[in-house]
């Protein structure tokens, strides 16, 4: 029988640091994941997400099997997201320096095709920057939503326990934010590639 | 038409979540409703177009990292980090102890303090110390005595008292006892 999340967390609380090496492998790519869409910087999303893991050992002493280890998990990936955020925003406004970062989305290695020519590449990295502007000008508690729904694939009961909210109040919270982005990437809606 | 897809089935619908009997009942409104027909089928296009958003995956130093950062820290979690039950006795006990050792042992009643009596400076840098001496034919008055004239202001600031005592290094002159 496959061992639980919750099994394996209860192993690293009673001091087994393998039991955390398991959790972390099977965790680390879905929190990259979901932290690089939250800050869009792949250092510091990996850098945030070591942060995320670490809390959750530190934590190990504490933990109590109530929730599903996932929803803990990204409840505290989206408080590490948040803050860096707000940490970001304070920081640009007091600083004035010129090489600030263009906001411009990486083209990542993994749909970066070898075969695929330059203006591919181009016309794909635009169509990313465009999918994530619309996602980022979305409220924080829709951007959230949208992220934990479309790209994590998480269960209404376990986003609404992140998010803090009735699962009620997140459907219309997920039905308002694709109804935005269903209007702002219209253009996009009939050239999919 | 009255039964147009509420919020929640659109989510619903999309995300292939609905049971035989709701999916039936919303196919059945949208062969019949080309406003949601057409919304769902937006839906379902941004769906596609959501995903062509990749994400950078991490990195292959993230694991060595990570083990790294793992490595520093303590095996033990701090004191504080125990159970608030835990810490509360801890601080309860530390309070008792702290408050026993301020109590214990009882300050005994009616002794005086020591008095502690210094020798006087010397009047001048680097003069050798002055012994207080009555005169020839006076009565020597105790040892003490002397020493506690040294410490008596009022006897000090009295020039008359004061010359009954040898503490002077040279006589005085009368010339200076006048200007005194």
């Amino acid at each position: 029988m496959e061992t639980s999340d919750q099994e394996w967390m209860l192993r690293v609380r009673a001091g087994d640091r393998e039991a955390f090496n398991v959790l972390a492998a099977k965790y680390r790519t879905p929190v990259v994941h979901f932290l690089y869409r939250m800050v869009r910087e792949p250092a510091l999303a990996e850098e945030l997400a070591q942060e995320v893991f670490l809390r959750i050992y530190r934590a190990r002493k504490s933990y109590r099997p109530r929730a599903k280890f996932s929803t803990w998990l990204f409840r505290i990936a989206t408080n590490v997201a948040l803050n860096s955020l707000r940490d970001g925003r304070m920081r640009r406004t007091l600083e004035t320096s010129l090489d600030a970062d263009t906001g411009e989305t990486p083209v990542p290695l993994e749909s970066v095709d070898p075969k695929g020519n330059v203006e591919q590449r181009m016309l794909e990295a635009e169509r990313q920057d465009e999918i994530r502007r619309a996602i980022e000008a979305l409220p924080e508690k829709q951007r959230l939503a949208v992220l934990l729904h479309k790209y994590q694939e998480m269960d209404y009961d376990e986003i609404a326990d992140i998010l803090d909210c009735s699962e009620s109040a997140l459907k219309s919270l997920l039905f308002r934010a694709y109804e935005t982005l269903r209007i702002r990437l219209r253009p996009l809606l009939g050239a999919r590639i | 038409m009255s039964d147009h897809l509420r919020e929640e089935d659109f989510i619903h619908y999309l995300d292939g979540r609905l049971n035989e009997a709701a999916r039936a009942r919303l196919d059945r409104h949208l062969a019949a409703c080309a406003d949601c027909r057409g919304r769902v089928d937006e839906l379902r296009g941004l769906m596609g177009v959501l995903g062509e958003w990749q994400a950078a995956a991490p990195s292959p130093r993230f694991d060595a990292a990570l083990r790294a950062r793992l490595a520093e820290e303590p095996a033990a979690a701090p004191w504080y980090a125990l159970r608030p039950a835990y810490a509360a006795a801890l601080v309860a006990a530390a309070a008792v102890l702290a408050l026993g050792v301020y109590l214990w042992p009882p300050t005994p009643p009616d002794v005086p303090a020591p008095v502690t009596q210094l020798p006087p400076p010397p009047l001048t840098p680097g003069a050798p110390p002055v012994v207080a001496t009555p005169r020839p034919g006076r009565p020597a008055a105790p040892a003490n005595d002397e020493l506690a004239a040294f410490n008596n202001p009022v006897l000090l600031e009295n020039y008359e008292l004061l010359e009954e005592f040898d503490v002077l290094f040279e006589p005085v002159t009368p010339e200076e006892k006048k200007s005194l």
